[in-house]
């Protein structure tokens, strides 16, 4: 079944004086369970694509429908309802909520779901553990180096139990290592969890990982190989 | 619970920035508790100084004499109403005074003076002036007794124990005087005052307007001004006699009343600018506030959170911001006016020792006072002003884009 369903998406942007045609009439489908990774040079449309699946940006023209709800029909308080409860996403910036703690970072789209307290505290600490960050509770995210931050978006996107992680470049500002490590962690998730995971990126260690990647170019897609 | 929680440490996060906006807004509501607690000590002062020189808490006169202030307006018998008054407000100071105007002579020449005839007794107990005598004592039940100012005495080249003439005449017939022995001398500090007012036994009235037991007001001295309207009321309910003024003190003291007023307004207007400036610099720090989180906002909406939460999350740190800068400010006001409360404002230097305003002779020496309903009431409007400069930043909160918002550095 389909969680993902774009069709002949369009989308440009006014940059100065001339228009840049970000997506040229897009067609993407993708299946529950999925590894997918969207390859390609800046430039090339993939977190333009990214942001219009996960409702942070709107299509010009072409249909967009993930996990059965089509996003051109919604207003955006139903939009920001779909991203909290179906939807995770991991930055290449990390983007974490500074005056929060660790815990209170993946905690927060807990409560915004309004989980009870017990069952909150339960699903943090073992996605924290799952994450590698058993003990780091209390670390704000100053406190922490940049993969540890990274593992705690990751459990902030994981946390909520969404059906489809987005994730742009996040191994963009981390080691080899430590990408290695959290590539690992998430292809894991999509094992163990069945979540659907779709990344932007034009790192070869995720790309090396996915069960398929989607080559972009220019705003469109040039090629589409599943292993 | 949770936007309050973020709205908390938002707050916290930039806590020097938090902390000048506190204190732009507490010491603004300093500024400004300190003028209210100047203002209010002057108004009461005005109204103490008024109601025990020339009228009361409630005033008895009779019908348009108010207006008037015929002398042969008067009460006559006036023990009935008296008695009356007094079983009212057992612990009020009933007085009865009587206000001619006239000569007071003496071998050296005529002076113009406002004689006040008093009971001795009960006027004693209130007047400020018989506080201010300098010399001698203050009037007895002598009917030649009489106090006078300092340049008065000057004026007339008398010491106590001399003997002094008033005159007058107030019908078509034919000029009364009345004889006085001097039994103090009083310095108020104001030139009016000192120069031109005399306090008497009751008894010249008699002599002058060839009354007996004949004088212009009956008034009830009670031990707070805000009883004066309810007290004015009931009494007007227990007084019978016809042909009757009943007053409360800013009825009988309309001139005072008036000067409130005025100053209030006037004050009241400098205080919404000061306001003004405040709220516009609490809007600054919103927007910048606001500006510089515009990333980690579109962060907040793009993980789910409403953009009315987060409108909401921004209004609250405006009203946190307000509240404990108000009571950041209600503090440090109230310590800051203490010492005016206690020990006072010595305008001497500049005023002499009292100076005259609608009749009245005002203490310079010049006392704050707490006025909490307006104490309270500015503070909930700093507070309310904090939280009204948060609403056009969180508007803007609900126009972003998460994807625009996460672009923004």
């Amino acid at each position: 079944m389909s969680i993902v369903n774009v069709k002949q998406v369009k989308r440009s942007y006014q940059q100065g004086t001339h228009e840049v045609q970000a997506l040229r009439g897009v067609d993407l489908s993708i299946e529950e369970g999925e590894f997918t990774v969207l390859m390609g040079a800046s430039g090339s449309g993939k977190t333009t694509l990214l942001n219009i699946i996960g409702g942070l940006d709107t299509a010009d023209s072409g249909s967009v429908e993930v996990d059965g709800n089509h996003f051109d029909k919604l207003s955006s308080g139903e939009l920001s309802d779909i991203r909290l409860k179906r939807l995770g996403f991991v930055f290449q910036a990390y983007n974490l909520i500074p005056v929060l703690s660790a815990y209170e970072n993946a905690e927060f789209v807990l409560l915004l779901q309004g989980m009870n307290a017990a069952e909150r505290k339960e699903r943090v600490m073992s996605t924290l553990k799952a994450v590698g960050l058993e003990g780091m509770e209390h670390r704000k995210p100053s406190e922490l180096s940049g993969g540890q931050q990274q593992r705690v978006a990751v459990a902030r996107a994981i946390a909520g139990r969404p059906a489809l992680v987005l994730a742009d470049e996040p191994t963009a500002n981390l080691d080899s290592k430590t990408s290695n490590a959290l590539i690992a962690l998430m292809k894991d998730l999509n094992d163990q969890h069945n979540i659907t995971f779709l990344f932007a990126t034009h790192d070869p260690k995720v790309m090396n990982a996915a069960k398929r990647v989607v080559t972009m170019e220019d705003g469109s897609i040039i090629s589409d190989e599943s292993r | 619970m949770l936007v309050v929680k973020l709205a908390l440490r938002n707050l916290r996060r930039n806590l020097r920035r938090t902390i000048i906006t506190l204190l732009a807004i507490s010491v603004g509501l300093v500024v400004m508790l300190l003028g209210l607690c100047l203002q209010y000590g002057s108004y009461e002062e005005m109204i103490d100084s008024g109601v025990s020189q020339i009228a009361g808490h409630v005033v008895v006169q009779k019908e348009g004499y108010q207006e008037e202030r015929e002398p042969l307006m008067v009460l006559e018998n006036t023990k009935e109403l008296s008695k009356t008054l007094q079983e009212a407000f057992p612990n009020a100071t009933i007085t009865k005074r009587a206000f001619l105007g006239g000569l007071l002579t003496s071998p050296k020449g005529p002076a113009a003076a406002n004689v006040i005839a008093v009971d001795p007794k009960t006027e004693g107990k209130i007047s400020e002036f018989k506080g201010k005598l300098i010399k001698g004592e203050w009037i007895d039940d002598d009917p030649k007794s009489i106090v006078i100012g300092s340049n008065m005495a000057e004026t007339l080249g008398v010491k106590i124990g001399q003997k002094i003439v008033f005159t007058a005449q107030y019908d078509d017939t034919e000029m009364k005087s009345h004889l006085f022995r001097v039994k103090g001398i009083f310095r108020m500090g104001s030139t009016e005052a000192d120069s031109f007012i005399a306090y008497s036994n009751l008894a010249v009235v008699e002599t002058i307007l060839n009354k007996k037991d004949a004088l212009h007001q009956v008034a009830v001295h009670l031990d707070d001004v805000h009883q004066s309207k309810q007290a004015t009321s009931k009494s007007r309910g227990l007084i019978s006699q016809s042909g009757l003024d009943v007053l409360s003190w800013n009825e009988a003291l309309p001139d005072i009343e008036k000067m409130i007023q005025i100053d209030r307004q006037s004050n009241g207007l400098i205080h919404l600018v000061l306001a003004i400036i405040v709220a516009m610099g609490i809007l600054n720090t919103m927007l910048m506030s606001v500006l510089e989180r515009t990333k980690e906002l579109g962060v907040l909406l793009a993980i789910g959170m409403k953009p009315m939460q987060l409108s909401i999350m921004v209004l609250l740190e405006g009203l946190f911001i307000g509240v404990f800068g108000s009571l950041l400010g209600l503090a440090l006001g109230y310590a800051a006016c203490y010492p005016l409360v206690t020990d006072g404002l010595d305008l001497t230097a500049q005023m002499g020792e009292s100076y005259d305003a609608a009749g009245v002779t005002i203490s310079a020496m010049l006392y704050g006072a707490y006025h909490w309903p307006s104490l309270i009431q500015y503070a909930v409007l700093a507070a309310i002003f904090s939280t009204l400069s948060a609403i056009y930043p969180a508007w803007r909160i609900t126009k972003l884009k998460p994807v625009d918002a996460m672009r923004h550095h």
